[in-house]
């Protein structure tokens, strides 16, 4: 449920940002991959994998691509993130930024080259690519923020606390 | 019956295969979709409403903008208020100050060649007895010049600084002066004090509430005829006899003196 939430979200958000007198830089940003990154810290690679087959045809979709490379790439960068993550056992603010920043990479890499082996130029280059990778970053540290501050939020220590300053 | 149960690795791989396929077919024959065209609309919307919001943003943030400019604008129209204010009452006291110094400098005798006239900034007409004024030696004060309010004699200058000088006055202990009863020739002594007096009357001379007395200069400090203060209902007995007065001035209200430089005399 969460995950489907956090999917349309992101449609949602997707082209939000790609709106005219949003940022230009932004619209490279893919809140897609995301949700990717959030499921390699719930599922097994082979589910992470499926997770990232959707959310990469979405983006395919949304982007006006060829539908099928971008399934392929997130459907691989989930998986073999969900195993990395899995492996190193990541957590917290680090896992946002490693998995976001990891699935972004491998998104376009598998993307470039399998657009590459099916004989089609990518639609961006390396500026594209980098900025792509950087804004899944800079996003992945925004929700490890906002997660943070909504665990302080929600925390029991700070009932407490209030619970006190009241009397 | 046999149940198809595929691995999800391997059926992950198998539908990445297709989509490999799938998308090798778009390749070779690019044309539109109807998927495409499906989501070139749903986004219409997303858009217009992303766009909306951004304006939406970009008003509050100019209002917010030009709200803090007002109050800043408003802030700044207070100070002046509140600067135009004070001066307004500085100049109103000026206006009294000149008015003051207009009058005094109409009572002033014509034996003095030199007037300096000096706002009293400080006072203690009580315990202390003196008063200070704003001009000093910068200004051509001497010690021991006469000071004189409008009403009568104020004191002398009793120490001068560059700036500013201190009067002794009348009502100091040791203060005094030469002085004379109006309409008798016989020199007296003002004495100050809480409760000033003159004595050196000859006996028997009846005084009547409010009499003046006058400065006859032979101290040579004050110049003769200067009114020192009132005498109060008295019969005097003796040479001996105080007779208490009222000095014409009350150091209290004084804010404006005159600084006489007398004819000749320039010492420091």
């Amino acid at each position: 449920m969460t995950l489907t939430l956090a999917f349309l979200a992101a449609v949602v958000a997707h082209l939000a940002v790609r709106s005219a007198p949003v940022w230009g830089l932004l619209g490279a940003t893919q809140p897609l991959l995301l949700v990717v990154a959030a499921g390699t810290r719930r599922f097994q690679p082979a589910q992470a994998g499926w997770l990232g087959l959707g959310c990469g045809l979405a983006i395919d979709v949304l982007c006006g691509r060829p539908v099928g490379p971008g399934g392929i790439a997130s459907a691989a960068a989930g998986a073999i993130v969900a195993a990395v993550v899995a492996r190193l056992e990541l957590t917290g603010p680090l896992f946002w930024v490693a998995a976001s920043l990891l699935v972004a990479a491998f998104f376009e890499a598998f993307w470039v080259s399998i657009l590459l082996t099916l004989g089609a130029a990518p639609s961006h280059a390396w500026l594209g690519t980098v900025a792509t990778v950087a804004t899944a970053g800079s996003s992945g540290l925004a929700i490890a923020v906002g997660e943070r501050a909504w665990r302080w939020w929600r925390s029991p220590e700070r009932r407490r606390r209030r619970a006190l300053r009241r009397r | 019956m046999a149940t198809l149960r595929l691995r999800p690795d391997i059926s992950l791989a198998v539908a990445c295969l297709g989509l490999y396929l799938v998308a090798a077919a778009q390749i070779r024959h690019p044309q539109g979709s109807s998927l495409a065209i499906a989501v070139a609309a749903a986004a219409q919307p997303i858009h217009q409403a992303t766009q909306a919001a951004i304006t939406a943003l970009l008003d509050l943030r100019e209002g917010m903008r030009d709200a803090g400019a007002t109050r800043a604008e408003l802030a700044l129209a207070r100070r002046e208020v509140e600067e135009l204010r004070r001066v307004n009452q500085m100049l109103a006291a000026e206006v009294t100050l000149l008015r003051e110094a207009d009058r005094l400098v109409a009572t002033l005798p014509p034996t003095f060649d030199r007037v300096i006239l000096a706002k009293v900034v400080a006072r203690d007409p009580v315990a202390d007895h003196v008063a200070t004024i704003d001009r000093g030696r910068r200004h051509g004060v001497r010690r021991d010049a006469p000071v004189l309010a409008s009403e009568g004699v104020v004191g002398r200058v009793e120490r001068v600084g560059e700036g500013v000088a201190r009067i002794q006055l009348l009502s100091h202990p040791q203060a005094a002066a030469a002085a004379r009863v109006l309409g008798r020739e016989q020199e007296v002594l003002l004495t100050g004090g809480d409760r000033p007096t003159v004595t050196g009357l000859p006996a028997g001379t009846v005084l009547a509430e409010g009499t003046p007395i006058l400065t006859t200069g032979s101290e040579g400090i004050y110049p003769p005829g200067l009114l020192l203060g009132f005498s109060r209902d008295a019969v005097v007995e003796s040479a001996l006899t105080q007779v208490p007065i009222r000095l014409a001035v009350r150091p209290a209200h004084v804010t404006v003196v005159a600084v006489l430089t007398p004819l000749g005399r320039d010492h420091p």
